[in-house]
């Protein structure tokens, strides 16, 4: 549905984007995942033919966002970040001028404009004035007048920015609905959000993709999480001998969201080293086992996959750490 | 088409809706109603000129400006000009049909204007020369989208409507300043120079429409300038769009 590639786009002398290649496949929904500055908007704006790109190729839908722009335009449904739309309108008013736009057929049109205004729940504000509306049904008309068409690809910027916590579920139910008819690229850098809805993410960072076999790494990466009750300081160094583990800290109990445990009970997280297939828990219970004679018992383990969130901390302040010190 | 009738149905909406087409209007049709009175009072019989001269000055410094200075500057401030551009529609569609609602509007106030007409008509005993008068209105729609064209160019270039408006203002006033001077006739030697000169400025050709004359250079005149300023626009956009 998108393909970009080697997209590049300067402002001056500030580049803000800069080699990104990535697809999007018909049916997916794809979360594009960034601080603020990152690049999304610009992204974005590139896809929806708002304007070029320095450098690289686009395609919607097997058209060239420079070349075939109208074509393109045809195909997408935008909502930009900060919803822009007429305050002197109506809901009613402002969606069909809209569809006309969007050459949604006359006969067609009434019963298009209830599909959208019904989907978002604003059937109800039809006749106010939009500047009238709350940040929340502005987003929903924004929506609405997405969805119009209907596209066949949608690009939603931030599409719950500005929003209250009640009202982002809400966008959100909305979003997982969504998903059955129409391919959705979203930004957002909520990262909830994108848990919750996306079926796959690409993290930008500075202008740049982090690879998405990088993501997958920092994914898949897994932890363990033992509570052992013994002498800390000397299960710490058994277990740290062990030949699949990498390291081993002790959590202190102000970092856990745990309920507090007696002091003895040592939580320790295990980081498993990468490449090997064995897995650090079968030695981990053979030791202990082991130095059972010793008052060594074994109160807890598990497996932790790390959030989105931690991915995310981890793949940006890689590439942080990595451009500080080219500075 | 349709994108360009459903654009200027959007144009003439806002603009029908907002207090600025009204308050525009009002004060328009007031000072069309003051000028008409102060001669019809006197002789019940009101000049095409005395009508229709004050035109050629009210229009490019006042008129024009307020009814083109948001067409596109607010369209760029607000965002909206972000939704419209990524809507499958040329930009030639948005910027002629930013046109049409403008001189559409402005065509609505002059219609309001023949009322007055109507009066002369039924309280004037003598004879109205009526073909006069319609060439004047031609001229005042002629000219109209000459400057109209024009405040939607300057428009496009700001992202502040005030700004669009006070620019397109000064222009203006720097035209009829170069008018006056011109026909001064100390200024300047009568020849070809002055004629060329003259002959670039609207006002010498919006004359000729008072004089009840409609001659073709006239129409090509103000149907040149005012394409070419639609030209510009739609170049203006296209340009902001690679920035």
């Amino acid at each position: 549905m998108i393909e970009a590639r080697n997209l590049t786009k300067r402002y001056g002398d500030f580049t803000a984007i800069q080699d990104l290649t990535f697809q999007v496949q018909p049916g997916e929904v794809v979360g594009f995942l960034g601080v603020n500055g990152a690049g999304k908007t610009t992204t974005l704006r590139i896809l929806s033919c708002y304007m070029p790109a320095s450098s690289g190729q686009a395609t919607v839908a097997g058209f060239d966002v420079f070349k075939d722009s109208l074509r393109v335009r045809e195909q997408i449904g935008y909502l930009p970040e900060s919803v822009p739309l007429y305050p002197e309108l109506r809901v009613q008013e402002y969606l069909a001028f809209r569809a006309r736009l969007k050459a949604v057929p006359r006969a067609k049109r009434q019963s298009e404009l209830a599909r959208v205004m019904d989907a978002c729940k604003i059937a109800d504000r039809a006749r106010q004035t939009i500047g009238t509306l709350s940040r929340g049904y502005r987003q929903r008309v924004g929506l609405a007048d997405a969805l119009l068409g209907p596209p066949k690809l949608l690009i939603l910027d931030e599409p719950t920015s500005g929003l209250d916590p009640l009202q982002r579920m809400e966008v959100r139910a909305l979003m997982q609905e969504l998903k059955r008819e129409h391919t959705v690229f979203l930004s957002t850098h909520i990262l909830g959000e994108v848990e919750s809805t996306c079926t796959r993410v690409i993290i930008l960072h500075r202008g740049k993709l982090v690879p998405e076999a990088e993501v997958a790494r920092l994914r898949g990466a897994c932890q363990y999480e033992a509570r052992v009750a013994g002498p800390m300081g000397r299960v710490l160094e058994a277990l740290r001998r062990l030949n699949a583990v990498a390291s081993a800290e002790p959590i202190p109990p102000e970092a856990s969201t745990e309920p507090p445990e007696p002091a003895e009970h040592t939580h320790i997280r295990i980081v498993p080293k990468a490449g090997l297939d064995k897995d650090p828990r079968d030695e981990l219970v053979a030791l202990m086992a082991g130095k059972a004679g010793e008052g060594w018992r074994l109160l807890e383990l598990r497996r932790r996959i790390p959030t989105l969130e931690e991915v995310f901390a981890q793949a940006t302040a890689e590439e942080g750490g990595k451009e500080g010190a080219q500075a | 088409m349709r994108n360009f009738v459903a654009l200027t149905r959007r144009e003439l909406l806002s603009v029908f809706v907002s207090p600025l087409g009204y308050g525009t209007a009002a004060v328009f049709l007031f000072i069309f109603g003051l000028i008409f009175v102060s001669q019809f009072a006197a002789t019940k019989l009101v000049e095409v000129h005395t009508l229709i001269d004050p035109m050629g000055y009210l229009l490019p410094l006042l008129l024009s400006p307020i009814l083109t200075m948001r067409l596109l500057a607010e369209e760029r401030r607000q965002g909206t000009l972000e939704m419209l551009l990524t809507a499958p529609v040329r930009n030639i569609e948005v910027v002629l049909s930013k046109f049409a609602g403008a001189w559409l509007f402005y065509a609505c106030m002059l219609a309001l204007t023949l009322i007055h007409l109507f009066a002369m008509r039924f309280h004037y005993e003598g004879e109205v020369d009526w073909g006069r008068f319609a060439v004047g209105y031609l001229g005042m729609l002629l000219i109209a989208g000459l400057f109209l064209s024009f405040g939607l160019f300057v428009s496009s270039l700001f992202e502040q409507p005030m700004l669009a408006a006070l620019t397109s203002f000064v222009a203006s006033l720097s035209l009829l300043m170069v008018n006056f001077v011109l026909n001064v006739p100390a200024f300047l030697q009568e020849g070809v120079g002055k004629d060329v000169f003259r002959f670039t400025l609207p006002f010498t050709h919006y004359r000729n429409f008072l004089a009840g004359l409609v001659d073709t250079g006239d129409l090509a005149y103000f149907g040149l300038i005012t394409a070419f300023f639609l030209f510009l626009t739609t170049k203006v956009l296209e340009a902001r769009r690679n920035q």
